[in-house]
């Protein structure tokens, strides 16, 4: 990131912003998209990300810091679009078989799965998979964007990683589940 | 079962399907509205800047009504503020001849005198005494040889401040997300700041042998270690009024807050004298005799 844009932006430049933003929103869209599960409110929490980073920038300290700042924001907009959208519930969404598959080894029965158990997890914890397995963040990168602890960081992930197992075995599970009963 | 590996690879290879682009049209968004969202500026004080904002334009537009309200200001009390009860020697105390009281100037060098501090700050009018060399900020606060601007990047010199607290953060490290109001009463507020979660020490108590109003005024020294690394590089200690997470008083590395908490009349004044790990002893003496000299004006 061009930390003279960033200087600029500060200062109240709003070109300066413009190219910042047309930076930093697919990256940050990309992760709302990922942590929020839903496009609408992914491009919500984009947008009031985006305008929160413009009307806080002036308080950021380290221009060099930007990156990991705005992804703060952006989870904490991501809070905020969960929290606004009472009708936002855990659910189920059309998989497209036609889209290529990045990597074969996510089947449409687990990525299904991990759907309904992802869902499960808080923002927080959302936030924390997706920084880290996502955006490849180290756990002390996380935690800088995230403005908490490592440890925190870690049974965050360690949590939502749980879980998630829990949900693909669970998958694996509804026959011996029938045959017990 | 799946094994941990599985797993981490499942949801990564899960994790790069999904949206990478924002459509332009929500890019066009922000960007209209920008001219209409104005930047905040400064950072964690904010409030703290609009509160003087607003006193200044008060005091320029009223100057002489100021003027003949501090002329009036009696002294009912004494805080009888004063340093932490380690370190420096407590200075002799030299009550601030309140009838010489001027309004804060505009931010820069303060002459030495006697000013009113107003009760944007603190919910309570005060006089206090400034000898030479001090100056104060555009946010409010009342400094002497701090090498910087920004609280968080001090490492020496003295401030000194007031403020209104009605929120404390649970845990300081954290900060936003454990703010927790806090009741309107001194032992709550000293004991919410004593038990906050923080990597300093933490001492609570009455200052010793003082009083206000036959009320002890309580004590709480809230001190930062050198690396706080772990929390961001800095402490959380209050939030703004209402919880406002953009304002407050954060803790830099080495800083080391006393704060004095005084009921007065049924409003809870707060005053915080800041130092830093390279503070000189004179600094601190000075600090602490600010504080002393503090009187409160009839409410």
């Amino acid at each position: 990131m061009d930390t003279d844009l960033v200087i600029q932006a500060q200062g109240g430049d709003e070109e300066a912003f413009a190219s910042l933003a047309v930076a930093a929103g697919d990256r940050l869209h990309a992760v709302a998209h990922r942590i929020l599960r839903d496009i609408d409110l992914a491009e919500d929490a984009t947008q009031q990300a985006l305008l929160t980073i413009w009307r806080d920038l002036p308080q950021l300290r380290d221009p060099a810091r930007f990156e990991a700042w705005s992804y703060r924001l952006l989870v904490r907009a991501c809070y905020a679009e969960a929290r606004r959208n009472r009708s936002w519930q855990p659910g189920l969404r059309l998989v497209d078989t036609d889209t290529p598959m990045a990597d074969s080894s996510a089947s449409v029965a687990d990525r299904d799965q991990l759907e309904r158990g992802f869902r499960r997890l808080s923002i927080d914890h959302r936030a924390v998979v997706v920084l880290h397995h996502y955006l490849d963040f180290t756990l002390d990168e996380v935690a800088d964007a995230l403005g908490v602890p490592v440890g925190t960081v870690r049974s965050r992930l360690h949590y939502a990683m749980r879980g998630l197992r829990a949900a693909l075995d669970a998958d694996a599970r509804p026959t011996k589940r029938a045959g017990a009963r | 079962m799946s094994t941990d590996r599985d797993i981490t690879r499942i949801v990564r290879s899960w994790m790069d399907e999904g949206v990478t682009q924002l459509p332009d049209r929500v890019l066009d968004a922000v960007l209209d509205q920008l001219p209409a969202t104005p930047q905040r500026r400064p950072s964690w004080l904010a409030r703290r800047f609009l509160s003087m904002n607003t006193y200044l334009k008060f005091g320029l537009a009223a100057a002489a009504v100021v003027a003949a309200v501090v002329i009036g200001l009696q002294v009912v009390g004494q805080p009888n503020i004063v340093g932490p009860p380690d370190a420096s020697p407590t200075p002799a105390r030299t009550p601030a001849p309140s009838s010489e009281a001027m309004p804060l100037p505009a931010p820069g060098a303060l002459d030495p005198g006697v000013y009113l501090m107003p009760a944007a700050f603190g919910g309570v009018d005060f006089a206090f005494t400034v000898p030479a060399g001090w100056e104060i900020d555009r946010e409010g606060f009342v400094r002497k040889n701090t090498d910087s601007d920004a609280t968080l990047d001090i490492t020496t010199g003295v401030m000194f401040s007031a403020w209104t607290v009605d929120h404390v953060f649970a845990d300081a490290c954290v900060g936003e997300g454990t703010e927790q109001p806090v009741e309107e009463t001194v032992d709550a507020l000293a004991a919410a700041l004593a038990s906050q979660v923080r990597p300093g020490r933490e001492t609570r108590g009455p200052a010793p042998g003082l009083e206000f109003d036959g009320h002890p005024v309580e004590h709480v020294t809230l001190y930062a270690p050198g690396d706080l690394g772990e929390c961001g590089g800095r402490l959380r200690t209050w939030p703004g009024l209402n919880g406002d997470l953009n304002s407050g008083w954060p803790a830099g590395p080495g800083q080391t807050d006393d704060v004095y908490i005084v009921d007065v009349d049924g409003t809870r004044l707060v005053l915080v004298g800041s130092y830093w790990a390279e503070t000189a002893t004179e600094d601190r003496q000075e600090l602490d005799a600010l504080a002393l000299s503090a009187e409160i004006a009839p409410q």
